[in-house]
């Protein structure tokens, strides 16, 4: 029973790995996808070998050699969180089969233990990644003891526990906060992103927490003696201090074996809760009524902050903005340095560029927003709702428009004036890579929008799919992004003469296509609209 | 009010709906019965502008639907099979939404919202989001999103199916209102015994063919609806 169900989720989860493009299951895809896992393991694993090799071959002979495992088990740790933080939230508490497996007759500790190994062969995979070729490195650079290499082994086998129970705790608190809370899925949303942020912030500057990495004879990471865990799990390795393993092993045992009994006895209670939270009283109150064209585009805008997929998903691009935003201003000193470095390295004044790079960075990261995408295909079993209404297809895509616009445009520029106030870049120059970065939005709108209405997908269940998958997802995506680095390229060029003519020609260029789409909207695809799902 | 003249509508080799014609006027209640798979629901939705069909036309005060859509859809409300509504929103949301595309001012709106929320026994509802809602609460969320616009025509498809009695007995009182009200209502539905009660007109349809209309009372007889219903479909 337990192989059953462990296969069940296997298939599960190669399902969400390859089930990407319309025609499922291909073995052309298939086959193209193993390749691209195959190679981008081969190239973490190379890439991770060769830094280990080279920290090791200075560290051992010094005796610091307990820092290569402490490096390496953080790293690995940090991978195996990032990697397991969405799956375990997904896979435990919200996987669509809960109920229906709960009502066979199956003890709910195999459900909830089959989905536990499935998510620690995942972080097993991940951990690989880092701790394998880090192993490898040392025992080349350097030597292990017997008792040492033992004691990497049970480290290898102990970190995915830690990292499984840490991230499981934090999707179920997570789960908790947000059932409590009003509003589920903006709490959610916000919740992950200030993980992450945090979580960017803490991996780019680990250099500056633990050590040293500018140059060989300084290289040095004896910070991580701070953080216990990694460097018990250093000091036993490398020097075979039983005593640090023992810690290691007592820090991660206890709390994963809490933590999974615990897991293991709410399973049935948090599955079976309807999160809902307290009803909701209802006040009568006269509501101001509103244009068409405003209640449509309210009801887009509702749609958005309702769905936690469809952010996540579909307003990637802000979310990472205002993140990176956010970390580089941190980081401006450095980043300031770089640009007067660059600036007496090449002899030309680099910082009159800078202007032009923000522009890019938002004319980017907007290209990975495609709120309009898939909003036809979400409407799928509710468009009887907008087809029998009294309102022009033209106002109906209008007003989607509108609402990626609404939606996209504030953290957009908020993002740009972080950058631009970090970077301490002039008034004008400034102004106008904010007005780049908005006509990118704009273009998104109209892009994602022509991809929705031409390619729509209406054979789904769960809205993740229509968020996830479809062509018009990925052809707004990418198109949106090929998009973007064509104007990148061509600016590259044109900012060679003067930076306000590439400004200027991206907005141009933007407006004439949003123009286009525009009349294609207003006259050709009135029809098209009216015979969708016919 | 509703005139289908000669309407067709085929699926690939299949003719769902053949040359159909039918008149309502105003003040009339129209019931459309028919086996299963016979084309109500098809003739239905293309009476609401959802669905395109190959031959004939239809008017609405006179107006065809195929030349000015917009204008014909103002006049007409309707309740699919199938009350599948917003689930993101909250039920006062949507009847606000569906006021808005309609254009119900504010003080009418609280009026109508008020009386048919308290009539269908939901208001204590209407703040929850319609995805908590059972199917019978999305069903009397969608007659109310119906009956607040004040439309001339209702058309609905099987409208009865989910209710509890009283939301039906209560349907059946807003219907015969707003018949004497002027409007007209034309629905689909397996409940003979309701057709045979309220209605004044029938249409039997039969494999996308119209095989009776007229006055109730001229196509029943001395029979009961049932028996009828069952020689002519038999
Ligand atoms: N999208 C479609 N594609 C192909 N055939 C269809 C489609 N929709 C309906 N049909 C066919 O058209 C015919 C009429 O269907 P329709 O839905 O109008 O029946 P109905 O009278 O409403 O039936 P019921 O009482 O079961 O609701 C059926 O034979 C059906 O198979
Ligand atoms: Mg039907």
């Amino acid at each position: 029973m337990f192989k059953t169900l462990l296969k069940s989720r296997f298939a599960a989860l190669g399902a969400s790995l390859t089930q990407r493009s319309k025609k499922r299951n291909s073995n052309g895809t298939k086959v193209l996808l193993i390749i691209l896992f195959a190679f981008l393991g081969v190239y973490f694993v190379a890439a991770f070998g060769m830094m280990f090799f080279g920290f090791s071959a200075v560290l051992y002979p010094r005796g610091d050699g307990w820092q290569v495992f402490a490096l390496a088990s953080l790293i690995a740790s940090a991978l195996c969180m990032f990697g397991s933080i969405f799956t375990t939230k997904t896979q435990i508490f919200e996987s669509g089969d809960n109920e229906l497996l709960l009502s066979m007759p199956i003890p709910p500790r195999y459900i909830f233990f089959s989905r536990m190994a499935i998510l620690l062969l995942v972080n097993y995979g991940l951990e690989a990644l880092v701790m394998l070729p880090a192993m490898i490195a040392y025992g080349i650079a350097g030597r292990y003891s017997v008792l040492g290499f033992l004691f990497a082994i049970l480290t290898f086998i102990l970190i995915p526990m830690l990292t499984l129970a840490l991230s499981s705790l934090i999707g179920w608190v997570i789960s908790i906060i947000a059932s409590k809370m009003r509003n589920k899925t903006i709490v959610t949303t916000i919740l992950f992103v200030v993980f992450f942020a945090f979580y960017f912030y803490f991996v780019m500057n680990m250099g500056a927490f633990f050590g040293n990495m500018e140059d060989e004879a300084s290289l040095d990471f004896s910070g991580l003696k701070n953080t216990y865990i990694f460097y018990w799990i250093g000091d036993a390795i490398a020097n075979a201090n039983a005593l640090s393993f023992l810690f290691f092993a007592l820090a991660a045992i206890i709390p994963s074996a809490i933590t999974f009994y615990i897991l293991n006895r709410s399973f049935v209670k948090i599955v079976t809760t309807k999160r809902s939270a307290a009803k909701i009283k209802y006040k009568e109150r006269k509501e101001k009524q509103n244009s068409v064209y405003v209640a449509l585009t309210k009801k887009e805008i509702n749609r958005f902050f309702t769905s936690s997929a469809y952010i996540m998903n579909a307003g990637t691009g802000n979310i990472m903005m205002i993140i990176l935003a956010v970390v580089a201003s941190f980081n401006r000193e450095s980043l300031m340095m770089a640009v007067s470095g660059l600036s007496s390295e090449l002899s030309v004044d680099v910082s009159k560029y800078v202007p032009v790079v923000i522009a890019f960075f938002g004319i980017f990261m907007s290209s990975m927003n495609f709120i309009t995408a898939p909003s036809i295909s979400l409407e799928n079993k509710n468009l009887w709702i907008l087809q029998s209404s009294p309102v022009r297809p033209y106002t109906i895509l209008n007003a989607k428009i509108s609402a990626d616009i609404i939606i996209c445009t504030p953290l957009t520029v908020i993002s740009i004036i972080i950058l631009c106030i970090a970077l301490g870049t002039p008034f004008v120059p400034s102004l106008l890579s904010i007005l780049v970065t908005v006509s990118m939005v704009v273009f998104g709108g109209y892009f994602g929008m022509f991809m929705g209405l031409k390619f729509p997908k209406f054979d789904w269940q769960n809205e993740n799919v229509a968020v996830k998958q479809g062509f018009a997802v990925f052809g707004a995506m990418f198109g949106g992004m090929l998009w973007s680095i064509i104007l990148i390229v061509a600016s590259v060029f044109l900012s060679m003469i003067s930076p306000y003519l590439a400004f200027a020609a991206i907005i141009v260029v933007n407006a004439v296509i949003c123009l286009l789409f525009n009349a294609y909207f207003k006259n050709g695809a009135e029809k098209e609209f009216r015979l969708l799902k016919q | 009010m509703l005139n289908i003249s000669h309407l067709t509508k085929t699926y690939g080799e299949k003719k769902a709906v053949d040359d159909l014609s039918l008149h309502i006027k105003p003040g009339e209640m129209y019931a459309f019965i028919g086996h299963n798979g016979a084309g109500k629901t098809t003739t239905i939705k293309s009476c609401c502008g959802l669905l395109d069909f190959d031959d004939g036309d239809i008017y609405i005060d006179g107006i065809s639907i195929k030349d000015d859509p917009i204008e014909c859809k103002k006049r007409i409300a309707y309740i699919p099979d199938n009350p599948d509504l917003y689930e993101f929103m909250s039920g006062i949301k949507y009847l606000n939404f569906v006021g808005d595309i309609y254009g119900v001012k504010k003080d009418e709106r609280f009026e109508k919202v008020k009386k048919y929320a308290d009539m269908f026994e939901i208001t204590n509802d209407l703040a929850q989001p319609i995805s908590s809602y059972s199917h019978g609460m999305k069903q009397k969320l969608a007659i109310i999103s119906a009956l607040i616009h004040s439309p001339k025509l209702l058309i609905m498809d099987e409208p009865f199916v989910g209710l509890d009695p009283k939301a039906a007995f209560l349907l059946k009182e807003e219907m015969k209102k707003l018949c004497e009200a002027g409007g007209a209502i034309f629905f689909s539905t397996h409940v003979l015994e309701v057709a045979e009660k309220i209605c004044n007109k029938i249409a039997i349809i039969k494999n996308g063919k119209l095989i009776v209309s007229g006055d109730m009372e001229e196509v029943k007889g001395d029979e009961s609806l049932e028996s009828v219903f069952l020689e002519l479909e038999g």
